[in-house]
C-alpha cells in the first residue's frame, strides 16, 4: 500500500482550501457572536458544525480531481479511501483542538457562555423554546449551512457520474427532510433525534452520531469510487 | 521474467462489447504497437491494465501479481494518454514534483532537460497549455518515470512534425539506455512501424493479429511499375490496395512474389495498407 505518498498528496492539495474555509467560518462565527454580545446577550456560537461542513465540502469537492490524479499515478482506490479517511480524522482532531482553544478564549471575555448546538436545520423541535433573537440567529446559521450543503450538492453532482449523483441526491433529500420526517411522526420518531443527540443537546451522542455520519459519507464515497468509471471531460 | 498478462479479459459497456476473451502477453523489454480502428477496444484494454476500469471477466497479471487494487503492481506501470487526469490548476513543474513523490525512480533532472529540448514552459498550468503541449509534458513524465512498463495511448496527439521526430528519437534513446516494455497505441501507423518490434491488431474487441513487425510485413509485398505491367502482374493476386503516382502504379499484394517480370520493382509491404485491409468491415 502506498499510503504515505497518497496521504501527503491529499493533505497538501487540500491544505489551502481548508485554511480559507476555516478562517471564513471563524469570521462568520465571530460576527454572529459579536452582534449577540453587543446586543447585551450572553451568547457564544461554536464552529464545530461549520468545521464539519468545511471538511465535507473540501474533501468531497476535491474527491474527483484527487481520484484522477491518483489513478494516473498508480494508486488504487482502496489506498485512496484509507488515506482520505485518515486525513479527515487528523483534520477533525485539529479542528476539535482549535474549537476548544476558541472556547477558552471566549470564556475569558464572556461569562456564562451559552453553548448553542446548531443542528436546527436537521431538527427544529427545539426552536419553540428560543427567543425571537435567538431564533433569528439560528435561522441565519441554518441558512448559511443550507447554502453550504447546496454548494456541496452542486459540486458533487457536477463531478460525479450518474450513480454518484443518485447516491448524493438521496443523501441530501434525507438530510433536508430529516426535520420534516421527525416532525411528521412526532413522538414516534423523536427517539431517533434523542439517540442522535440532535434534540436533547447531549454532546457525546452528538459526537457519536457525527462519527456515524462521517463513516456513512465515507462508505458512500468508497462505493462511488469503486463504481464510477472515469469520465473524460472534466 | 517480468511481463503483463491478460487472461480471458472481457468487458461490456451496456450493449457494446468492448473486449471479448482477450488473451495477451506483453514480454519484458519489448516495444509493442497496439493498433485498431476507433472504438476497437484499445483504450479499454489500457484502462483495464491501469485500473481505470475493471474487466467483467478475466484478470490482468503484472509480474505475476493481480493488477486489481494492487498498488505494488500498479506502481510498475505508467500510462501516458490524452485524457485529462492531472488537476487543471496544477503547474507542470508541480506535476513533475508529484511524479517524483509517487515514482521513486522519476529522474527530475532528465525531465527538466527534456522540457528544454521540447521548449516546454513548465511554469504553465495544465489549463493553460495547448493540446500539443499537454501531450509533451505527459511524454516527458513517461520518459523520465523509469517504470518497467510504459503505455502510450495516442502519444503524439497535437504534436508538430519536429516534436514528433524528437519524441521518437528520445524514446529510442531511453529504450537503449534503460530498456523497458513499451506499448504504443496509435493511429499513425507508418510513424511507429520502424520502432515497434511486435504488432497487435485489435478489431471489435478481438485480437486479430499478434505478430512481429517483420513477420507481418513479410506477409505481403508492394509491386511498382507501369500501369500495363502492374495490371497484368497483379491479375488474380490478393490485392489489398493500390496507389497511382503519375505514370507509375503501386499495388499491395498478400503472399510471396513469384516470377517477377522486368520493369516491376518489388519492395516491402506498406503496414498501413495491410492494417486497412485487415480491419475493414
Amino acid at each position: 500500500m502506498r499510503f504515505k505518498e497518497t496521504f501527503k498528496y491529499i493533505s497538501i492539495s487540500c491544505r489551502k482550501n481548508l485554511i480559507i474555509f476555516y478562517i471564513s467560518s471563524l469570521i462568520f462565527s465571530f460576527i454572529i457572536t459579536l452582534l449577540a454580545v453587543l446586543d447585551g446577550e450572553e451568547f457564544y456560537l461554536r464552529t464545530d458544525v461549520f468545521s464539519f461542513m468545511m471538511v465535507s465540502i473540501v474533501y468531497n469537492s476535491s474527491y474527483r480531481q484527487n481520484k484522477l490524479m491518483l489513478l494516473q499515478n498508480g494508486i488504487s482506490r482502496k489506498t485512496y479511501f484509507w488515506a482520505e479517511l485518515s486525513f479527515i480524522g487528523v483534520i477533525s482532531v485539529i479542528f476539535a483542538f482549535l474549537e476548544n482553544i476558541i472556547f477558552l478564549i471566549g470564556n475569558l471575555f464572556i461569562k456564562n457562555i451559552n453553548i448553542q448546538i446548531t443542528y436546527n436545520f436537521i431538527c427544529k423541535i427545539d426552536n419553540s423554546n428560543l427567543g425571537v433573537k435567538d431564533y433569528a440567529i439560528s435561522l441565519l446559521v441554518e441558512l448559511g449551512m443550507l447554502l453550504l450543503l447546496i454548494s456541496l450538492f452542486s459540486v458533487l453532482c457536477k463531478l460525479l457520474d450518474r450513480f454518484g449523483n443518485i447516491v448524493v441526491f438521496i443523501f441530501f433529500i434525507l438530510i433536508f427532510n430529516a426535520a420534516l420526517i421527525i416532525g411528521l411522526f412526532g413522538k414516534d420518531l423523536i427517539f431517533i433525534g434523542d439517540i442522535l443527540g440532535i434534540t436533547n443537546n447531549k454532546i457525546y451522542r452528538l459526537g457519536i452520531s457525527t462519527v456515524i455520519v462521517i463513516l456513512l459519507l465515507n462508505t458512500a464515497s468508497y462505493l462511488v469510487m469503486r463504481k464510477s468509471a472515469i469520465r473524460l471531460s472534466l | 521474467m517480468g511481463k503483463i498478462e491478460l487472461r480471458g479479459i472481457s468487458k461490456t459497456f451496456k450493449n457494446t462489447v468492448a473486449l471479448k476473451d482477450v488473451n495477451l502477453t506483453f514480454e519484458e523489454n519489448k516495444i509493442y504497437g497496439l493498433l485498431g480502428r476507433n472504438g476497437a477496444g484499445k483504450s479499454t484494454m489500457i484502462n483495464i491494465i491501469t485500473n481505470c476500469c475493471f474487466a467483467d471477466v478475466g484478470k490482468v497479471l503484472i509480474d505475476g501479481e493481480t493488477a486489481v487494487e494492487n498498488d505494488n503492481a500498479l506502481s510498475k506501470v505508467y500510462c501516458m494518454s490524452e485524457k485529462k487526469l492531472y488537476p487543471y490548476y496544477m503547474k507542470i513543474k508541480d506535476i513533475f514534483k508529484w511524479s517524483k513523490n509517487f515514482y521513486k525512480d522519476f529522474d527530475m533532472e532528465y525531465a527538466l532537460n527534456l522540457s528544454k529540448d521540447f521548449e516546454l514552459n513548465i511554469n504553465k498550468k495544465v489549463i493553460e497549455v495547448s493540446t500539443g503541449q499537454s501531450s509533451l509534458y505527459k511524454l516527458i513524465i513517461a520518459l523520465s518515470v523509469n517504470t518497467p512498463y510504459l503505455i502510450f495511448d495516442e502519444p503524439v496527439l497535437g504534436l508538430d512534425a519536429n516534436n514528433r521526430d524528437l519524441f521518437y528519437k528520445k524514446l529510442l534513446e531511453k529504450y537503449i539506455k534503460k530498456p523497458c516494455t513499451m506499448i504504443i497505441s496509435t493511429h499513425l501507423i507508418e510513424e511507429v512501424s520502424n520502432i515497434v518490434e511486435d504488432i497487435i491488431i485489435i478489431k471489435d474487441g478481438i485480437i486479430i493479429e499478434n505478430k512481429s513487425t517483420e513477420e507481418l510485413l513479410n506477409s505481403g509485398y508492394t509491386a511498382t511499375g507501369s500501369y500495363e505491367k502492374i495490371d497484368k502482374f497483379a491479375n488474380g493476386k490478393n490485392i489489398i490496395g493500390e496507389d497511382k503516382i503519375g505514370s507509375m502504379k503501386s499495388v499491395y499484394i498478400l503472399g510471396k512474389p513469384e516470377k517477377v517480370p522486368d520493369g516491376i520493382e518489388i519492395t516491402k509491404l506498406d503496414l498501413q495498407k495491410l492494417f486497412i485491409k485487415l480491419t475493414n468491415s
